[in-house]
């Protein structure tokens, strides 16, 4: 008995491990097979995309356009999308290229993922609070929120 | 203009006093507001747009304005430049205005904080905000302006501590006080009583930079 459970133990053990290194290997083919210039196209196309989405929002926001609450809302729900395929562009760096990414990134790797975190919470709750009706004023705020974050990774980890 | 010392004299007018004070504060509040995040980038933008007035104003002012406040009475040679600071800590001579080195002090601290806020104008933060100009050149040129306007600020804040460190110097290797008259605009020890010019010559220069410097941005954002 002892004996078999010894075994079922190990047995479990050993499937386990073997579906970890599996998810460990799927979470890398995310990214896997890129070129070092692939990730940094990819990543930069990334935030290409959330520039070109939060642009109009911005001009909204500064009253430069009429606030839109459709346009607003499809557009904060773009961003929060695309907010979270960013990192992926970065794993297993640095790499070399055209890249305006700074070492700091992989020598603080935690901390940059949690900007990155930060960054798809607030563009979350915007989308939210879009889609909710929320309040221009509150919108408006929530966007400054979102902006800050951009800001403040830019203001670490991406060369002036 | 009551007179401070025993023969105090007038050396300071009050524009070189405003437009000197005025610019440390405008690029104390720039600093500030460039630290504070999206939501004070108004701030940074007007305390830019007045680091530009009044630098063009000094520019003007120093074409046009008081004695002592004048390129042509404080610019010198090589020559007397390295005379002046051979005899540096012995030397007894009080400049009416800006001594030898002081002169071309003054214009690296124009010239610098002026491509600074200058190129500010073309910057952009990819997020959100824009300098008014930015319009107006390419976003590779943006882009470079950005980078110089981000970067030339260490020389800005280099610049500002060599500044205040030699006043420091004047005042503890040669007994010299520069603060107060630059306060007051009172000297003590100088020979003469230098040129003062009219205030209304200040307010029409003040005035007319104010304009070309709205009519430029109301160009751009049209
Ligand atoms: C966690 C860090 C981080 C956050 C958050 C972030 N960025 Fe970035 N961003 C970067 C980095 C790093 C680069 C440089 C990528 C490279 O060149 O490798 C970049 C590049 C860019 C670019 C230039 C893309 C190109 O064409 O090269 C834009 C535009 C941009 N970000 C906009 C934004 C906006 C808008 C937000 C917020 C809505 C944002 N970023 C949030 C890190 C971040």
């Amino acid at each position: 008995m002892r004996e078999r459970g010894g075994k079922l133990f190990s047995l479990l053990a050993l499937s386990s491990a073997a579906v970890l290194a599996a998810g460990g290997a799927t979470a890398d083919r995310g990214a896997g097979g890129m070129s070092d210039e692939d990730k940094i196209e990819y990543r930069k196309a990334v935030y290409k995309v959330i520039g070109v989405n939060f642009k109009p929002m911005g001009a909204m926001v500064k009253g430069k356009i009429d606030y839109d609450p459709e346009l607003f809302a499809r557009n904060a729900q773009r961003v929060a999308d695309v907010s979270e395929m960013a990192l992926e562009g970065f794993r297993g760096g640095p790499h070399q290229g055209n890249t305006e990414s700074l070492d700091a990134i992989w020598e603080e790797w935690a901390d940059y993922r949690q900007g990155t975190e930060r960054f798809q919470e607030q563009a979350q709750e915007l989308a939210s609070a879009a889609q909710g009706g929320a309040e221009w004023p509150q919108l408006k705020k929530q966007f400054i929120q979102v902006a800050d974050t951009c800001k403040s990774c830019h203001d670490d980890y991406r060369e002036d | 203009m009551g007179v401070s010392g025993t023969n105090a004299v007038y050396v300071w007018d009050l524009w070189v006093r405003l437009f000197h004070w005025g610019l440390a504060a405008a690029m104390a509040l720039a600093w500030y507001s460039a630290e504070q995040g999206i939501a004070w980038q108004q701030v940074h933008a007007w305390s830019g747009y007045a680091v530009i007035v009044l630098l063009a104003f000094r520019l003007l002012w120093g074409l046009f304005g008081s004695e002592t406040a004048r390129f042509s009475q404080f610019l010198t040679g090589p020559r007397r430049v390295l005379n002046y600071l051979r005899h540096w800590r012995h030397g007894a001579s009080h400049s009416i205005g800006h001594n030898p080195i002081g002169g071309w002090a003054v214009v690296v601290l124009l010239a610098v904080p002026f491509v600074q806020a200058a190129s500010g104008l073309f910057a952009t933060d990819e997020i959100l905000f824009s300098g008014p100009l930015n319009p107006w050149v390419s976003s590779s040129t943006a882009d470079a302006l950005t980078s110089l306007h981000v970067q030339l600020f260490d020389l800005v804040l280099a610049l500002v501590i060599v500044h205040v460190a030699a006043i420091g110097a004047y005042r503890l290797f040669r007994g010299d006080r520069l603060v107060k008259p630059m306060i007051t605009g009172y000297k003590d020890s100088v020979s003469y009583q230098p040129r003062i010019a009219p205030a209304h010559r200040a307010l029409a220069l003040l005035a007319g930079v104010i304009a070309v410097f709205a009519a430029l941005l109301a160009a751009a954002s049209a």
